[in-house]
């Protein structure tokens, strides 16, 4: 049976071919892989080339950690569910198509882990985190837009489902409205609606939110 | 009369943006290490849209073709060319958007075209107004019930035989929905028994079709998602 596995002890034991990530706090831009490179490892990656696997899982860990550490703010989770999802990119590793775009295929597979995540947990609606998790040391420069993020995310948290997901995806993944709504599953033409529904929306709990501040 | 534009409206989205950009950009990479598994063979890359829509397309064809040299084509030579030229054109327009939504469902991360609802509007649409095309009310009362129950009969089967092989297409993708994708098998598995006894059912009436031929089409659909669900599931 394939395992993905975090963590150092299990490298020499699982076998063979380890990435190393080190904890440290992405910054803008950073992480970001051409799609076109992505495309070439994740060929490699059904050819079976342990190199093109690597590089490619070494590309995508950054980014599937992001999506689920932005969505569920808690940094064990994130790495369950991020585990959860590379055994099943490893199972539908067929069903990509050279050519097509890595990133939509790749946050298709991430939305529904999570998804069946929280199904299986009984959840029939996201709930709001309860609390930031305590940054990390190597994220302590980072502290204060942490907290900030937390105010964001509870915002976020208001918005229904589907919104935030195209939300996110535009703003935070940096998705073309065509990539984010082949993620999604849905038309462009939807996910245009839902991104400006997010955005009126956000932008009213925002100006209220400031308005509540000033007065 | 138009509102004044509130100059604070985008200051506060642009600063939300900025705020958001920054902190999501500055959460920590998770995980120390990731372990690729041992076993590390090669795949075969699932076919494009065109070619895994004939593959797709070939469990319909190939099962109501056994069906039809089997049963004959009696319904066919009752209807009139223009019923056929409709039950032609109807067809491919529901097998096009079946197919399509079948794919969808099969490759994660596609352009979504026809949306699964579109596709079973589609179907149902198609179906009902092919009823309007001429056909004339003349019930034959007297076998109403049994000619009706034998359609039924041939039609989920021919349904069922086909979902049984639209599984196996779907495992050259992967489908991350079982439910949806179960539905798409069973949406254009059910095809296959309407093409069936559209071909070669001698009841070509409307009450008959209205009635039992609609009936199969759920029921082929139903039966047929819910036996691909297993296999779909196993595998999401």
């Amino acid at each position: 049976m394939a395992k993905f596995l975090f963590g150092d002890n299990e490298v020499g034991v699982h076998l063979g071919v380890s990435i190393q990530f080190s904890s440290v706090a992405l910054n803008p831009g950073q992480g970001q892989e051409p799609a076109d490179r992505l495309a070439l490892l994740l060929a490699a990656y059904q050819r079976g080339e342990r190199g093109g696997a690597n590089q490619f899982a070494e590309a995508v860990q950054p980014i599937l950690f992001r999506y689920f550490y932005v969505r569920t703010p808690d940094r064990t989770l994130a790495e369950d569910l991020s585990q959860e999802c590379w055994m099943r990119i490893h199972s539908a590793r067929a069903s990509f198509r050279t050519g097509d775009p890595v990133l939509p295929w790749v946050f298709a597979i991430a939305r529904h882990t999570r998804a069946d995540h929280y199904r299986r947990a009984g959840a029939s609606k996201r709930r709001a985190p309860e609390s930031m998790e305590e940054p990390s040391v190597d994220a302590r420069p980072a502290m204060e837009r942490t907290l900030e993020a937390g105010r964001v995310m509870e915002r976020l948290g208001e918005l229904p489902e589907a919104q935030r997901e195209v939300f996110l995806l535009l703003k935070v993944h940096g998705l073309s409205v065509d990539e984010a709504a082949c993620a999604v599953g849905i038309s462009p033409a939807a996910a245009k609606q839902k991104a400006y529904r997010a955005y009126e929306q956000l932008r009213a709990m925002f100006g209220r939110a400031k308005e509540d501040a000033t007065k | 009369m138009k509102p004044e534009p509130n100059p604070k409206r985008n200051e506060n989205a642009e600063e939300f943006a900025q705020w958001l950009e920054q902190t999501a950009k500055a959460a920590p990479v998770g995980g120390k290490a990731l372990v690729v598994p041992d076993q590390l063979d090669a795949v075969q890359p699932m076919p494009g849209g065109w070619l895994f829509s004939l593959v797709a397309a070939g469990p319909v064809a190939l099962v109501s073709a056994v069906m039809i040299v089997a049963l004959g084509t009696r319904g066919l030579r009752l209807m009139t060319d223009g019923q056929i030229a409709a039950f032609i054109l109807i067809g491919f327009v529901v097998l096009g958007a079946g197919v399509r939504w079948f794919y969808q469902e099969a490759k994660p991360g596609s352009r979504v075209v026809v949306p699964g609802g579109w596709a079973m509007g589609a179907v149902g649409a198609g179906v009902g107004g092919f009823l309007w095309t001429g056909f004339a009310l003349r019930p034959d009362w007297p076998h109403f019930v049994t000619s009706g129950l034998v359609c039924l009969s041939i039609g989920t089967a021919s349904s069922i035989a086909a979902g049984w092989l639209l599984a196996r297409v779907a495992r050259m993708g992967y489908a991350l929905d079982a439910q949806n994708a179960s539905w798409a098998a069973g949406t254009l598995a059910t095809l296959t028994g309407w093409i069936v006894l559209q071909i070669y059912c001698p009841k070509q009436e409307m009450a008959h079709l209205g009635t039992w031929h609609s009936a199969a089409l759920v029921a082929g659909a139903a039966t047929s998602a819910v036996l691909t669900r297993r296999g779909f599931k196993l595998r999401a």
